[in-house]
Order: C-alpha cells, then sequence, then structure tokens
C-alpha cells in the first residue's frame, strides 16, 4: 500500500517534466477523512524533488547523458552517491524515508482534545459499588454478584427515594472503622500492637465484610433482599458492624502508646 | 446384706411371667436383670412432634421472607413513592388521547381498581417504583385505539379480533390494560371486560377437573370460580344495570334460590350462585355465556386474554383422561369457549377479542405464527411444534389480525426517561471515574487550584440526560424492559 501511494506521490512531483513548459499542476490529494496526512501544497515536494532540478524547463542531451551514466555508476556497485542526479536516482530507488506520514491532528482535534483535557475517562461503574460486587462475588460469578447488588440497591432506593448509590457511599463510610491494629513482632518475649490508619479502600472493606456478616442473620433466602435489609438498617445507625468497630477503635485507643509517628 | 440390697435395687419387679425356672417359685414377685445404664452424656431424648426440636432455631430479623421478586411486590413499596399529583400526571383519557401523545399518564382511580380486580398489573413490571401504576401513551396506544377500541360498538367480536404480537417486554400486556381503560372510559364503564390474565393457568395442572357428560366437555371448578370472582368485582357497575333474560333455579346449602327474568341481574347470578365452583357438574357457566351473548346487543363486551401462547402453542394439557392421555385444550369448558371466540364461531354482538402472546416461552412454536399468517404452513413440522386445528381456527372467519407492539421512539424514551428524572428514578450525574486515593493535603490543594481555575468544565446535568438518552436508547433500542432494567437494576 505504501508503495502504491509512494507511486502516486512520484507521480504528482513528476507531472511539470512531463508537460514541459507548464506549470507546475497541484497534487494529488491522498489523504483519508480524519488522516494525519498533510495537504498542504508546499509540504507536498519531497525532498526528492527539491534535490532534483526539476524545474528545469527543457531537458538537454547533456542531461541525458548525465542520467545514462549516474544508472551505470550506480549499477556498478557505488554505495555512496556523490553527484546531484546520483542522489537523485539512490533516492528514487528508495522513496520510502521521504514518504513517511506524520501525525498532524486536525484543528477540530485540537479544540476536541482542549475540551477534554481536565475531564477524566470515564468509567462504566462506580468503584465503591465495584468493591461492593467482588466481595459478594463467590466463585468469579460476577455477572450473578452484579445481579444481587443491583438489586438490593433497587430495593434500598424504593424503601428510601434516594440514589442508593449515595446511601451506599454513606453507610461505609459511618461504618468504617478509621483505625486498626496491627502486631509487630520486636524479636523479645512481648509483641507490640501497633495502631494503623486505614485509608478508604481499606475502610470500606472491613465495613462492607460487616455488611454481608450481619445479611447473613436476615430471614429471606434472597441475598440480594438481606443485603438491602442489612445496609437500611446499617444506614440506620442499627448495624451489629458498629459495635465491631467501637471495639476497634477501643483497643486502638488501648494500644496508642506505641503509635510511631 | 448390704450387698444383696445393692443387687436387689438393680433388679426391678414385673408382672410379667417369665419362662425360667423361677416360675416354680412360691414368691408373687419374678426377679430379672435391669437394663444396663444407659451412659453419661447419651440420654436418650424421645421425639415430641407437638414440641418439636428440642434446640430452638435462632429467630431471624428482617423485612421479610421472601426472594426479590415476591419482596418488591409484598412490602408496598409504592407507598414511599412520590405522590404522582406532584408530578403532574394526567389521566388516561379517551378524548384527550392526541393531547397525551408520548405522555406519562395514570389510569383513572376507578379503571385502576377494575384493571387491579381484573390483575391487569402484573409482576414485573416495577409497579412499586410509583404510587400507581402509570403508562406511556404511545404510537401503539393510537394505533390500537383506532384499530380496536373505536369499533367495539360498531362490529360484533368477530370482526374485531385481534391478537398483540412483539419481543419480549415490548408492553404488549401494558398495551392490553390501555386497552381495557380505554374502552373503560369511552363507554363510561358501560363495557363488561372478561379478561383472563395468565392464560397458561387453564393447561398447567394447577386446578381441579372434572368430566361433564351433558357438554361432553371437562370442567374446572376453581378456576372457574375465582375468575367469576374477579369479573364480578371488576364489572359490579354494569352488571348491577344488565337483567337476567331467563329465569334460573339453583341451590346452594340446601335453600333453593329462584333468580327471575327481568327481575333480577347479572350481579345477583354471580354473587348468589355457587355452581361456578361446584364440584359436579354443572351448566352456570353457560347460562352466564348466554347472557352475556344476550346483553352483548346493547353493552359491548371485550374479552381480552394474556399470555395466549400458553395454550394455543402448547394444547396439550398437564391434565389426564381416566386412560391417562392428555386432556387437549378445546376438551375443556373454558378453553373451548376461548377458542370459538377466537375463532369467530361465536360472537358477541357488540366487542372484541384482543389477545397478547408472551414472550417468555414458545419461541419454536408455530400454531400461532401460522394462525396469524406470520409464518408458512410447513406440512413436515412436528406435532408437539404445531396443531393444525388451532391455526385453522384462528384462520376462520377473516382470521385473527396481528398486531405488532413497536418499541418506543426515541422521543418516546426521552420523555420517558424525562418522567423518571422527575421522579427521581432516574439520577442524573456525573460519569464515574477512577477512584484516585490521595493525602488530604493533595485534596485541598486540588480544590484550591479548581477554584483558581475559570476554565474548568463545569458539570452541565442537562448535557448528561441527553447523552444518559443516548445511551439508553441504544441499549435498549427503545424496548421498555430493557430501558427499565438498564435505568433501574444496573448500578
Amino acid at each position: 500500500m505504501s508503495m502504491i501511494r509512494g507511486c502516486s506521490f512520484k507521480v504528482a512531483a513528476y507531472a511539470p517534466r512531463v508537460l514541459r513548459a507548464a506549470p507546475r499542476a497541484t497534487p494529488l490529494i491522498t489523504s483519508r477523512f480524519n488522516s494525519s496526512s498533510t495537504t498542504k501544497k508546499d509540504q507536498d515536494v519531497s525532498l526528492l524533488a527539491q534535490v532534483y532540478p526539476i524545474n528545469k524547463d527543457t531537458i538537454t542531451e547533456e542531461d541525458v547523458n548525465e542520467w545514462l551514466k549516474s544508472v551505470q555508476t550506480l549499477k556498478s556497485g557505488k554505495s555512496v552517491p556523490e553527484t546531484e542526479t546520483e542522489v537523485y536516482l539512490s533516492q528514487l530507488s528508495n522513496p520510502s524515508p521521504f514518504l513517511t506520514e506524520k501525525f498532524e491532528p486536525t484543528e477540530e482535534q485540537l479544540a476536541q482534545a482542549e475540551k477534554y483535557s481536565n475531564e477524566k475517562v470515564p468509567i462504566l461503574t462506580d468503584p465503591t459499588v465495584e468493591n461492593l460486587i467482588n466481595l459478594v462475588m463467590r466463585h468469579g460469578r460476577k455477572s450473578t454478584a452484579q445481579k444481587t447488588v443491583s438489586r438490593a440497591l433497587y430495593i434500598i432506593h424504593l424503601k428510601t427515594r434516594k440514589d442508593p448509590v449515595e446511601i451506599l457511599k454513606e453507610t461505609l463510610d459511618k461504618l468504617g472503622p478509621l483505625v486498626t491494629t496491627k502486631v509487630v513482632q520486636t524479636g523479645t518475649a512481648k509483641n507490640k500492637i501497633v495502631p494503623s490508619p486505614l485509608n478508604r479502600r481499606q475502610r470500606n472493606r472491613f465495613a462492607i465484610t460487616w455488611i454481608l456478616d450481619g445479611s447473613d442473620k436476615k430471614k429471606s433466602p434472597d441475598l440480594a433482599v438481606r443485603l438491602a435489609e442489612e445496609i437500611i438498617s446499617a444506614y440506620e445507625g442499627k448495624s451489629s458492624g458498629y459495635d465491631r468497630k467501637a471495639q476497634m477503635h477501643k483497643t486502638a485507643m488501648q494500644q496508642r502508646a506505641y503509635i510511631q509517628l | 446384706m448390704l450387698r444383696l440390697a445393692a443387687r436387689l435395687s438393680k433388679v426391678s419387679t414385673s408382672p410379667l411371667v417369665i419362662p425360667s425356672s423361677r416360675r416354680l417359685s412360691t414368691s408373687m414377685v419374678h426377679l430379672y436383670a435391669a437394663k444396663p445404664a444407659t451412659p453419661a452424656g447419651k440420654r436418650k431424648m424421645a421425639f415430641n412432634p407437638k414440641k418439636g426440636p428440642q434446640q430452638a432455631k435462632a429467630k431471624k430479623g428482617g423485612m421479610t421472607h421472601l426472594e426479590f421478586d415476591d419482596a418488591v411486590q409484598s412490602l408496598s413499596f409504592e407507598k414511599t413513592a412520590t405522590n404522582l399529583g406532584e408530578l403532574e400526571v394526567p389521566s388516561l383519557n379517551y378524548e384527550q388521547l392526541d393531547n397525551l401523545k408520548s405522555r406519562v399518564v395514570k389510569y383513572v382511580d376507578s379503571d385502576e381498581r377494575i384493571l387491579s380486580n381484573l390483575r391487569s398489573f402484573k409482576k414485573f413490571q416495577h409497579n412499586e417504583l410509583y404510587r400507581n401504576p402509570v403508562t406511556l401513551v404511545t404510537e401503539n396506544t393510537t394505533k390500537i385505539n383506532e384499530d380496536f377500541v373505536s369499533k367495539l360498538d360498531q362490529s360484533s367480536s368477530k370482526e374485531n379480533r385481534i391478537c398483540l404480537t412483539g419481543t419480549r417486554g415490548v408492553g404488549k400486556s401494558t398495551l392490553l390494560s390501555q386497552t381495557k381503560a380505554l374502552a373503560l372510559e369511552k363507554f363510561n364503564k358501560d363495557v363488561i371486560l372478561l379478561h383472563i390474565d395468565a392464560a397458561e393457568n387453564i393447561v398447567n395442572g394447577t386446578s381441579d377437573y372434572i368430566f361433564n357428560t351433558k357438554l361432553d366437555k371437562y370442567q374446572q371448578p376453581m378456576f372457574t370460580k375465582r375468575w367469576i370472582y374477579k369479573l364480578r368485582e371488576a364489572n359490579e357497575h354494569i352488571l348491577k344495570k344488565l337483567k337476567l333474560s331467563s329465569d334460573i333455579t339453583f341451590t346452594y346449602k340446601r335453600i333453593e334460590h329462584n333468580l327471575k327474568k327481568d327481575t333480577n341481574t347479572l350481579f345477583d347470578l354471580l354473587k348468589s350462585n355457587h355452581d361456578f365452583g361446584k364440584v359436579g357438574q354443572t351448566t352456570a357457566f353457560q347460562f352466564f355465556l348466554n347472557e352475556l351473548i344476550h346483553h352483548s346487543k346493547t353493552v359491548p363486551i371485550l374479552l381480552s386474554i394474556d399470555n395466549i401462547n400458553a395454550i394455543l402453542d402448547f394444547p396439550v394439557s398437564k391434565y389426564k383422561k381416566p386412560d391417562f392421555t392428555p386432556i387437549h385444550i378445546s376438551e375443556f369448558e373454558l378453553g373451548d369457549f376461548i377458542l370459538k371466540f377466537l375463532s369467530g364461531e361465536q360472537s358477541f354482538a357488540k366487542g372484541g377479542v384482543i389477545v397478547a402472546k408472551t414472550g417468555m416461552i414458545g419461541a419454536h412454536q408455530k400454531t400461532m405464527d401460522v394462525g396469524l399468517n406470520i409464518e408458512e404452513y410447513d406440512p413436515y413440522a412436528k406435532q408437539r411444534f404445531f396443531d393444525l386445528d388451532i391455526a385453522n381456527s384462528l384462520k376462520k372467519n377473516n382470521g385473527v389480525k396481528s398486531f405488532g407492539v413497536e418499541n418506543f421512539t426515541k422521543q418516546e424514551t426521552k420523555d420517558l426517561l424525562q418522567f423518571w428524572r422527575k421522579a427521581g428514578t432516574l439520577q442524573v450525574k456525573e460519569f464515574y471515574t477512577k477512584d484516585v486515593f490521595v493525602t488530604s493535603e493533595e485534596l485541598v490543594q486540588e480544590k484550591a487550584n479548581q477554584a483558581q481555575d475559570q476554565d474548568a468544565v463545569e458539570f452541565n446535568p442537562e448535557e448528561q440526560f441527553e447523552r444518559i438518552v443516548n445511551n439508553q436508547y441504544a441499549i435498549s433500542s427503545g424496548n421498555p424492559h430493557y430501558l427499565l432494567r438498564a435505568t433501574t437494576l444496573s448500578y
């Protein structure tokens, strides 16, 4: 394909020679729709055309002789071309370096890029919901988990008549512990229990795990219904997860002497 | 002595005579070895069915013991919904139908009650989303009004037979409800609605059945009784106006009831006659049917059946004859009634028959498609896929017309989503983006930068709504079922 395109390019560059005295013909526009190929007139003239004197009105006998001589010289195995004609011919046999297309965005594309420069890339689901789905998932059955969570959120919407994703986020914010404790081995007889802060994802994980534990105590055979019930009760501040959160905070408070700042 | 006492304590007394040498004893009691004591920790417990298992299960809490589908229906969520009055939702009006195009409407209260009595609002239609069932007036509504409802009082039911077809979730059952509501509005409730909400209940083996030798048909007392009860509740207004055209005598609880011609009404008949559910041969339904045919000269009668392909595409029922061959739908009293009115063999002087397929079953069945001239008759079709008699009966008397229910147009989709947005079902918010965990200092810095940055892209809800409309329309192709699922059940 590149060779074909290259040929059409060559013909365009040769046009004045064939027509002799005629002015330089407008080059063929070979650009595709939304293409990166350039369309400006001066850029269409390749290095090839610039090197060889194509602007000559007539071709003399000397020119032809020089041409044939150069052909024979190159055929005999000369690797580095010296004269203008030799350079021209060597480039003619290998035009690809001069036909490489550079990507040049159109003005429209530039404007569009500018428009979206401050925007983030949209994703399909909310990351918090995705986290919940992944924790509900068993045996890699993601679509089943998605269905369960979607149904649970639907029930939450019906019960509260608010955006269920916001309610879920709010619940996780309320339920998630801020700090946990880690056992650090000191190498001596007594290990240290060091309080350690949790980031948002870690806090969410604790909260979701507690919600899932709490949902097992509901009586519906459907996980979606149980999950919805537990999220609603956690939203209302009734979940058993709050006791566990308080216990975690209490332990951390007791061990606050080991906090390393 | 002590040892003897200890040994005696291990034996028990028994009045039984044990065949042994001790029989010769002169003592009044016979001694025999005691049963070995049960090892500690293995006490034998007798099972008492009244008390149940000894360890009581911990009671589980929660709103319901039901699964999702039933839970959303039974928990009365509609009570928490926004009042439709606040949303300025108009009522479905026959006269103003042209002005209501592409608008979400509710049913008139009395109509809604009637439709509810007839079980027109089904599970999985997400009616729990709003205080009252709502529906969108579409091109389909206008077309069914022209093609069917307008002819109810002008032609016999033989000339006015329609079958709603279309893909799953396209709104066939909803259109059936709209048709009934339009008929009620058009005739100011002076129309008799005969509606079967799930035709599969006739053939799926869920009711009792007995053979009536006079009719040579199988009757289904419980199904008929329940259906008649629904009809009585729904059509009370008009049935109270219609007098009986002939006398009837029947017995209930050993008391003879005589209902007189031109004195008692059809409502009296349905109220006092309990023969519809009698476990024995009866002609009560035939009498009621003849009365309906008689009154159809004055009052239009609309026979509507949902899930019709459950009986036409699968005509062989789960019920068996004494020789254990299955019973065909045409051998039932109710099945025969449906087939006769569907084929035009029997007809109401004024009225129409409208049936709707269900997209859930029968994708490979040919009977209805051939009967409705959608598909060509295949002489090599297998018996389990094709019933020639039923297909032919659908073609009788110029045939049942097929009415293809179309998906929503783009504009209709947009209007529906606009309503959902207003009602709070659809949340128009920014696209979700990847969660970036930053420190609090970075967050403060970012917010400060945003405040300074004048060129920052502001969230435009209208633009976003337009995007959502395009997206949802592309996902669902305007199919209401998938549209609802994409909006309410995809998070």
